[in-house]
């Protein structure tokens, strides 16, 4: 995000940038990551939205999703209350079903 | 990891029958697994000073009529939605979400199933859906079928 007076705006709107080494690596992670769960998916994508939950709903209502699967780490005293989980923020505004996988604590990488 | 013990909580509004056909093909693709299915019915609190107390831990009977209303319906719905469910029960809690997570901790519940009606504006800021409160604490996984606006019956 960048700061334009009062505003924040995000730095990609800018630049168009979508070949840094910020997305290169994410690319190779999620490339890794279907390798090693042998996924076998039609479309794996990495794009920019200012929160997650924002890019995840979007992206299902574009393209038209049926079921959504997101994990759910466990949060505990003040990351609870001051900004909770993804899975929590996206349930009232999904278009469709959504399956939450529950994990333990949130894990670092 | 296969879902073995599966719940279906419900509301028994009209439209759970769409959230009861979902559990049901979750169900029939797992053979081996079993189908629990759950309703709550909200305790009548009494208010002792400051505190308010469920009135049944008072009087034994006074949530009775209202669970054996919930029981028949229960049972209407197992069979208008032909379900197969191990075991079907009404069970009296201070609030839904109070109730659904000490059920799956009971009973070693592996997958959740639940219905989310839409809710927008003030609603929404005031008491959210119960789908929303039991995602923190529910200790397995949970599917949560969407809704549109709550039903009224």
């Amino acid at each position: 995000m960048v700061r334009f007076g009062y505003e924040l705006v995000p730095s990609s709107s800018l630049s168009g940038d979508v070949d840094s080494e910020k997305w290169q690596e994410a690319r190779a992670k999620l490339a890794q990551f279907l390798a090693r769960n042998e996924l076998e998916a039609i479309n794996s994508e990495v794009t920019a939205a200012i929160s997650n939950s924002k890019g995840i709903i979007n992206y299902c209502r574009e393209k038209d999703v049926d079921l959504l699967i997101i994990g759910r780490h466990e949060r505990h005293g003040i990351a609870a209350w001051l900004v909770g989980a993804t899975a929590d923020s996206i349930l009232p505004n999904a278009p469709c079903d959504s399956l939450i996988v529950k994990l333990d604590q949130p894990v670092s990488e | 990891m296969s879902y073995e013990h599966i719940l279906l909580v419900t509301d028994l509004l009209s439209d759970a029958d769409i959230v009861a056909q979902k559990a049901k093909r979750i169900v029939e693709n797992r053979p081996g697994s079993k189908l629990s299915v759950l309703h709550i019915v909200k305790d009548t609190m009494v208010g002792f000073g400051y505190e308010l107390v469920p009135a049944s831990s008072l009087y034994d009977e006074i949530d009775d009529e209202r669970c054996q209303e919930a029981r028949a319906k229960l049972a209407q719905f197992l069979e208008r939605n032909q379900l197969n469910a191990a075991t079907s029960e009404v069970t009296t809690a201070i609030s839904s979400s109070e109730g659904i997570v000490s059920y799956c901790h009971k009973h070693d519940v592996d997958l959740l199933v639940i219905g989310r009606h839409k809710r927008t504006g003030i609603a929404a800021w005031i008491s959210g859906a119960t789908a929303d409160n039991i995602l923190p604490n529910v200790p397995c996984d949970s599917f949560v079928v969407r809704l549109d606006k709550p039903v009224s019956a």
